[in-house]
């Protein structure tokens, strides 16, 4: 989940944080392949001299 | 943060290795250099130029936690390299002297700083001259939704504000203007981007949570 957002998570109430989660489920099912979760990202490299 | 980053090292390491990867080939470290990297973490990527810069070389591996900067010296100690120093540096006042190191390394760290202007400056101070920084962030939200969905289920329920344009953050520098922009200012030059593609799998959203 990234620090930041796992520490707001993990201080919420027990009950938003089941809300969150329970959004968190349904906005990831379209990256459930093979059993697991398979998110794709996008990192910028940058080079210079 | 540092316990949760060590349990995840594994896992990340595998993910993220086509930037470790490209970030190694574009420093392009020879045997005997000094390496200096920023905001290592648990310090994977240094190691990678560890390796290649041998025995007569060195590793500067450095982060601004002490924690984290304890969690590579215990990695490292594990994978028996004998050519690191660990420090604890902020990027934006590096305690090194100008012209010191022949490469940078910064995986997913200057976007977090709170003045990556500086920072950057402070990375050009240290290169030697035609030494390179090779460094990584985040690319747009809409590429990373690993991160933009939590983030903005989290700013939609009200529990975290939006975050501020230029603000220290995952996706501060994800405009590859600005980054370009801030690089050059910093006095680099020959500055090229290139998109990383990686996969972030993780079993759950309890494994999610907890990463």
């Amino acid at each position: 989940m990234g620090g930041q957002l796992a520490m707001v998570v993990r201080g919420l109430p027990e009950e938003e944080r089941q809300a969150v989660m329970s959004q968190l489920k349904e906005a990831f099912a379209p990256f459930v392949a093979d059993g697991r979760y398979e998110l794709p990202g996008v990192a910028l490299g940058t080079v210079g001299r | 943060m540092a316990p949760g980053w060590e349990r995840w090292r594994a896992q990340l390491e595998e993910a993220l290795s086509p930037v470790c990867e490209w970030l190694i080939g574009e420093i392009a470290p020879r045997p005997g250099d000094t390496v200096l990297e920023l905001s290592a973490g648990p310090g994977d990527t240094g190691f990678a130029a560890a390796a290649i810069v041998g025995e007569r070389g060195r590793l500067i591996s450095t982060d601004f936690s002490p924690d984290m900067v304890e969690v590579a010296r215990r990695r490292g100690a594990e994978l028996g390299l004998q050519n690191v120093d660990y420090r604890v540096i902020d990027a934006e006042r590096i305690e090194l002297d100008a012209d010191s190191v022949d490469g940078v390394l910064c995986q997913s760290g200057y976007m977090l700083m709170a003045d990556p202007a500086t920072a950057l400056s402070e990375t050009r101070r240290v290169l030697r001259p035609g030494g390179r920084v090779a460094f990584s962030v985040w690319g747009a939200p809409e590429r990373n939704p690993w991160a933009s969905i939590a983030g903005r289920i989290i700013v939609d329920r009200g529990q975290m504000p939006p975050p501020e344009p230029g603000a220290p953050g995952v996706f501060s520098m994800a405009s590859e203007e600005r980054t370009r922009a801030l690089s050059e200012a910093a006095g680099f030059s020959a500055v090229r981007t290139q998109e990383i593609p990686v996969l972030l799998a993780f079993r759950d959203l309890d494994e999610y949570e907890s990463g």
